[in-house]
């Protein structure tokens, strides 16, 4: 058990494998959020002007809201004066045309994150449309994509050659008076990905994007808008990691999903940014507004979550079942080690008939961890024979930790159908015992047990992000027993 | 806080105050702990839907009313809601004022029930020290503390395990809107049982704003049966606060069948190792009745057990509302919380709301909850029908067994039989509402 514990010790005490800067020249707002501020990142992305008016209304809102104290985190008040709201890599006169002409530094960078763009171009066939700070600096196999008519692009980009879309679609799922943090990244939103899924198109790739939060200070407020038209469909990758840092930094990202008549949209996350010491100092705050809208009737939306870092997670990533026979999906793992605090879960707005959603929530808790299920099923007058079926399960790893569960449930429909069930348990001795009695080590017993409590939600990840997913885990959780 | 509530805050406290007659000098710790509520009411208010606990219970079309203290009337006018057969240990209240000829109290060494006002002057100390709350966090208890005129005082002794349950009686007859403040003080000494009855009846538009409390010591046992027949125009706010001590065992029923308007809010510490609660509930609502029961179950010690089972019946345009919280404190571990809310809607415009919830700060325990909401199995109704039984006769019965599950766990059959016959009876003739209901008494 000794040397056991002395591996622990040193995988407990090992620094987060991604925390480095790079250094880059940057071309930045100054500090702080005025009317100026926004003017300013409207200009430098040469925006229409509609979405300069949008983002001013959004801000002259977002100054009559009062910051939310409902959810179960803790975090000290945020000094919206004190952060930089735009940061891009300084551009040589243009645009890049192709990889070669991107600053060799950010290539080293991606590099170290193990995104190589080229190769990854040919062996993995994963578009990847890859967002620097707040610029995205290089989008492959957009040939390919746009030989079927899809749309790919980042969001100014898609803001200065599909205006129309962005017009229609943006903020018609999560309004700028949504919320908050909704309405400030309304007000400031740096940049994001943008894509468009003609009608029965079925996507040939997973698409993909790499977030990363650099310049020191920077906020990072991503807005990610996908729309999948008729009969078309869609699977979305999302991943994340962020340099090492010892002030908290705010990242307040929209993402809204469209999804009309038969169209599918899968969007996965998998989620790492820096967590915060043991101490629970520094990290990220990640306070992110998720929604999809199943507008059509047969359109399916589903969410699927693991997430491991940053030192507040807050989000709740939801459907509306507006469409008949639409269907909502979400799976999640959640896993808070140290201090750790996460606030997560979903909400299902069961509005067209014959709608079903499911909601598969697990969420491990070690060392101080806090975390917290809070999701809403809500099935309104209309929503004849809605359906819902919500299961959260919690694993408690050790005796400092903490897991709650806070479903609502609100019907007004008697053919619904709704049942939620949770349960809060650690791993049972018996499990362990007979695990360690075949010869594991209590950590690899550990570890599998806590990915067969997850497998339920890793089954509905894309592949290589299974993968990704589950090796996580095992980092993220090792040297919470012992 | 909106206008209209803090405007209704401010009417009532004048009110209130303006109508508020002592029967007798009082000493100063409690015209101290009167004036302390009337200050925290003055800040807290009423609570209003943007307060979370409060999220689904609206109580704007209630501040309209301009409620007064309830007057006093003859007892004489209470007996069609008090049955003649009068048991043993009982004590009636009639607009918050404790009715000497309607009741039979009990005054021996073993168990002591008398008058809350008489308790005071019998033992100041003992209840200065636990009627005084310094935390008075919401608007209801705060008035309760600011204008209470009676209730029940209830002591019985270690090892006392009286056979016969205990009946209390609460009625309120109002021509006018009228409010009550009734008290209750309960402490259940070491090894003792009791099963204890608390009955809510009345006529007309009124506000009853209750409040109990209970004490179980070591190894202490109560079943506690919480019966709210309230007249169809009423208004009823209740808050039980349980602590349970080692090895004790709380058991209570919570029905909720009259008001228009009823919330009991009902929270029990469990604050010794091995101590247990099991809380059942069942809420039916018909027309625009809106019953809301919150929970509230602490796990503060090792060992500690809960269980939680609430159901309710909805029909017409009602509404219920459920919210169950368990806690498991850091130190709490080997506990085990179990938890069902099951929700049946008899009606298109019904609503059911319920929020299980789990807060869990140690890892050694094993905690579950589940919730359902839906309408009753086609599959069983096709059952019946195909078996010769008519769909309004086969509705009531599976409607009448949902219910059943929750009279099961009633240890006392006297008691169960007798709430059997009722909830059938505001089954199948909801529109007589609770004033109907007189208690049954032997």
């Amino acid at each position: 058990m000794n040397t056991a514990a002395h591996e622990l010790d040193t995988l407990i005490n090992r620094d987060y494998e991604y925390g480095f800067e790079s250094d880059i020249d940057s071309d930045m707002a100054p500090k702080g959020l005025s009317e100026e501020t926004i003017r300013f990142i409207s200009e430098r992305k040469q925006e229409p002007g509609f979405l300069l008016e949008w983002r001013l209304k959004a801000y002259r809102h977002w100054l009559t809201l009062k910051s939310p104290n409902w959810s179960s985190v803790h975090y000290p008040p945020i000094n919206f004066q004190d952060i930089i709201y735009y940061s891009a890599p300084k551009l040589r006169d243009n645009a890049p045309k192709s990889l070669e002409e991107i600053d060799p530094e950010l290539l080293r960078t991606y590099d170290k994150l193990g995104i190589p763009l080229k190769e990854q171009e040919l062996l993995a066939g994963v578009a990847v449309d890859a967002v620097f700070d707040s610029v995205s600096v290089a989008t492959t196999f957009k040939d390919r994509l746009a030989r079927e008519g899809i749309v790919f692009c980042s969001f100014s980009e898609a803001a200065r050659l599909h205006p129309e879309l962005v017009k229609q679609y943006m903020g018609s799922v999560v309004s700028y008076m949504d919320n908050f943090y909704a309405a400030l990244n309304s007000a400031v939103f740096s940049d994001g990905t943008f894509c468009y899924i003609p009608p029965g198109v079925k996507c040939p790739m997973e698409l993909s994007t790499y977030f990363r939060i650099n310049a020191k200070n920077s906020g990072q407020f991503e807005r990610t808008l996908i729309i999948a038209d008729k009969g078309a469909s869609v699977s979305y990758l999302e991943g994340c990691t962020a340099p090492m840092r010892d002030e908290n930094q705010l990242h307040a990202a929209v993402v809204e999903l469209i999804a009309l008549e038969d169209a599918q949209i899968r969007y996965s996350t998998v989620q790492n940014w820096y967590p915060g010491d043991k101490d629970g100092k520094g990290g990220i705050f990640n306070f992110v507004t998720k929604r999809g809208d199943c507008r059509g009737s047969r359109s399916r939306i589903s969410w699927t979550q693991v997430e491991t870092g940053s030192a507040i997670t807050w989000k709740y990533p939801s459907v509306i079942l507006r469409g008949d026979d639409s269907v909502g999906e979400f799976y999640s793992v959640a896993l808070t080690n140290n201090c750790q605090q996460a606030d997560t879960g979903t909400k299902m707005l069961h509005i067209g008939r014959n709608t079903r959603s499911t909601i598969v929530s697990k969420g491990i808790s070690a060392g101080r961890g806090q975390n917290a299920y809070r999701g809403l099923v809500k099935v309104l007058k209309g929503a004849e024979n809605a359906r819902n079926y919500s299961q959260c399960d919690s694993l408690l790893l050790g005796n400092r930790c903490a897991a709650h569960t806070f479903p609502y449930i609100e019907v007004k429909n008697p053919t619904a159908k709704v049942e939620h069930e949770a349960t809060t348990s650690r791993i049972g001795e018996d499990q362990l015992f007979y695990c360690m009695q075949r010869g594991l080590s209590a950590e690899d017993a550990v570890s599998m047990i806590v990915n067969g409590f997850c497998r339920e939600v890793f089954k509905k990840l894309p592949m290589e992000f299974a993968v990704e997913a589950q090796k996580l885990l095992g980092v993220s959780l090792e040297g919470s027993i012992g | 806080m909106s206008t209209i509530h803090s405007e209704a805050a401010e009417r009532w406290l004048k009110d209130f105050q303006s109508d508020f007659s002592k029967s007798a000098p009082e000493s100063s710790w409690l015209q101290t702990s009167r004036r302390q509520a009337i200050a925290a009411f003055s800040t807290r208010g009423l609570p209003t839907t943007r307060m979370e606990s409060w999220k689904y219970t609206s109580l704007s079309p209630m501040l309209a009313t301009g409620f007064r203290l309830a007057p006093q009337v003859e007892d004489s006018a209470a007996l069609p809601y008090i049955e003649k057969s009068l048991p043993a240990n009982r004590m009636v209240f009639i607009n918050g004022r404790y009715a000497p000829g309607l009741s039979n109290l009990r005054d021996t060494e073993s168990l002591i029930l008398i008058p809350l006002t008489e308790a005071i002057s019998r033992y100041p100390q003992e209840l200065e020290q636990c009627m005084v709350n310094p935390h008075l966090d919401n608007g209801f208890s705060a008035l309760n503390e600011a204008f209470w005129q009676d209730g029940a005082y209830l002591r019985l002794a270690p090892h006392a395990k009286p056979d016969s349950p205990v009946y209390l009686t609460f009625v309120t007859l109002a021509d006018q809107p009228c409010v009550t403040h009734p008290r209750v003080m309960l402490f259940i000494g070491e090894n003792a049982a009791l099963t204890l009855v608390e009955n809510y009846v009345g006529k007309g538009p009124y506000l009853t704003n209750t409040q109990s409390a209970i004490h179980l010591e070591k190894e202490a046992r109560l079943d506690y049966l919480r019966l709210q027949c309230e007249s169809p125009a009423a208004h009823h706010i209740g808050e039980v606060s349980v602590i349970a001590e080692a090895g004790s065992s709380f058991q209570s029923h919570s029905i909720a069948l009259g008001g228009v308007l009823a919330r009991v809010s009902l929270s029990t510490r469990l604050n010794g190792n091995g101590a247990s609660c099991k809380l059942h509930g069942l809420m039916i609502g018909h027309g625009h009745q809106h019953q809301d029961e919150h929970t509230h179950i602490q796990h503060a010690k090792p060992d500690t057990s809960s269980e939680e089972h609430y159901r309710s019946i909805l029909d017409d345009a009602s509404r219920s509302v459920f919210c169950g919280r368990v806690t498991v404190e850091e130190g709490a571990s080997q506990s085990k919380a179990q938890q069902a809310s099951h929700n049946l809607l008899l009606s298109r415009e019904a609503e059911a709301d319920t929020l299980p919830q789990l807060e869990i700060f140690n890892d050694d325990v094993r905690c579950s909850h589940g919730a359902t909401v839906g309408q009753l199995d086609e599959t069983a109704l096709f059952y019946l029908k195909s078996r010769g039984i008519g769909q309004g006769e086969a509705i009531t019965m599976l409607t009448r067994a949902f219910a059943q599950v929750i009279l099961d766990s009633i240890i006392n059959p006297f008691l169960q039989e007798k709430l059997g016959a009722l909830i059938g009876d505001k089954l199948d003739k909801p529109q007589d509402g609770g004033a109907k209901h007189v208690f049954f008494h032997g």
